[in-house]
């Protein structure tokens, strides 16, 4: 199907959104909750575009482009003036939330504008909620935090901010968190994330910590690989599979 | 079954252990300003030394146990290369490969593993001995 954006004639498949036709076409719309392997939830609404039915219709309605569905004959305008002030009012919510976000800033100077200066938090939280944690806990398959309270109290955490099974200490969590909000200690014996401690499991080889032990039994209890795969730290797999070749080859 | 692309070929009688193969590899993988890290590395069991790299395996672990299809088969080269803008971090792959040829990059989240340099792998062009061939 044809869809015009900002001018340009693109083409797409029928299920892509607007944001990814948009990103072929290295059209730039902002985003922040946007990931390409996560499902779009449309929680940060920095990529609004306004879009019409077609090229004589009138009226245009704001959607978020990362959830938005493609349709023939759509026009899409990614930098209205509306578009432009919703995406500044968000952006000064989320910098009155988040002061401490190097992210926010720096995406309100990169769009300009006249920015208004809310009152800043005060708890120190760098969460944006932009779930990117809660849909990869769900994409690993753990589905061990989700969003806990509702409007200002609203925040991300395990069930009943308690210690969960479902949690394996993994920190994907706290790896794609785009603020490092999400706050991990490491010793060589246990990590502690969400208020809970995981025993580190211990290569084999060489007796360093490599993975949470939890980590080791969901890989292992995946069945896509067998379980004897998670007892080495790559370091010390690299070194036996060099001596395994060697002795193959002599 | 074969692969239909060229393959890089280790032929670890012909390394000397001479590691330009991790000099090319950090300099194609990094910057003029500065190296980046090697995605093979020269390893010495016994008397031997041996390059060991990303084998591409046509059943790679790594494929298999990515939640998210990071990781995908290059149709072009053979090579299975990561889609940084999919990788969620979460490390399965690093631990999945049995010859522990994927690497972690703390400082950018990444795994790191060889992608044949896109078809022009650099290792193999500077071996002076014809240890890496890509052929």
């Amino acid at each position: 199907m044809q869809l015009v954006i900002d001018g340009i004639p693109c083409t797409a498949q029928s299920g892509e959104t607007i944001l990814q036709v948009a990103r072929r076409n290295h059209i730039d719309i902002p985003t922040l909750c946007h990931h390409d392997a996560l499902e779009g939830v449309g929680a940060c609404r920095l990529c609004v575009v306004a879009v019409r039915a077609h090229a004589e219709a009138v009226d245009a309605q704001v959607v978020a482009s990362c959830m938005y569905a493609v349709k023939d004959g759509l026009q899409v305008d990614t930098a209205t003036p509306e578009v432009r002030r919703l995406r500044q009012t968000v952006l000064d919510l989320l910098a009155a939330r988040c002061p401490d976000a190097p992210e926010i800033q720096a995406l309100r100077e990169r769009m300009g504008g006249d920015a208004v200066d809310y009152a800043p938090a005060t708890d120190g939280s760098k969460c944006i909620m932009c779930y990117r944690c809660v849909r990869a806990c769900e994409a690993i398959g753990c589905n061990a935090i989700a969003a806990v309270n509702r409007g200002p109290q609203k925040e991300v955490a395990p069930p009943f901010f308690d210690a969960t099974q479902r949690c394996i200490g993994c920190g994907t969590c706290a790896a794609i968190c785009p603020t490092g909000h999400i706050a991990v200690t490491e010793t060589p014996q246990y990590r502690e994330i969400w208020s809970q401690r995981f025993a580190m499991a211990q290569c084999a080889g060489c007796g360093a910590p490599f993975m949470t032990e939890a980590t080791r039994e969901h890989l292992a209890g995946l069945g896509k690989l067998k379980p004897d795969y998670f007892t080495h730290c790559a370091a010390c797999r690299q070194r036996d599979a060099a001596a395994r070749f060697v002795r193959v080859g002599t | 079954m074969r692969s239909p692309t060229p393959m890089l070929i280790i032929d670890w009688r012909k390394c000397i252990g001479c590691r330009t193969c991790e000099l090319a590899c950090a300099m194609a993988k990094g910057s003029p300003e500065k190296l980046g890290r090697p995605r093979i590395a020269i390893h010495r069991p016994e008397d031997a030394s041996i390059p060991m790299t990303c084998l591409q395996c046509l059943e790679a672990a790594c494929v298999k146990i990515c939640p998210v299809g990071a990781l995908s088969r290059h149709p072009d080269t053979g090579a299975v290369v990561l889609d940084e803008n999919r990788c969620i971090h979460c490390q399965s792959c690093v631990a999945a490969c049995p010859f522990g040829h994927i690497s972690w990059a703390e400082e950018t989240r990444t795994p790191l593993k060889c992608d044949l340099c896109g078809g022009q792998p650099a290792c193999a062009k500077f071996c002076p001995t014809g240890a890496l061939t890509y052929k």
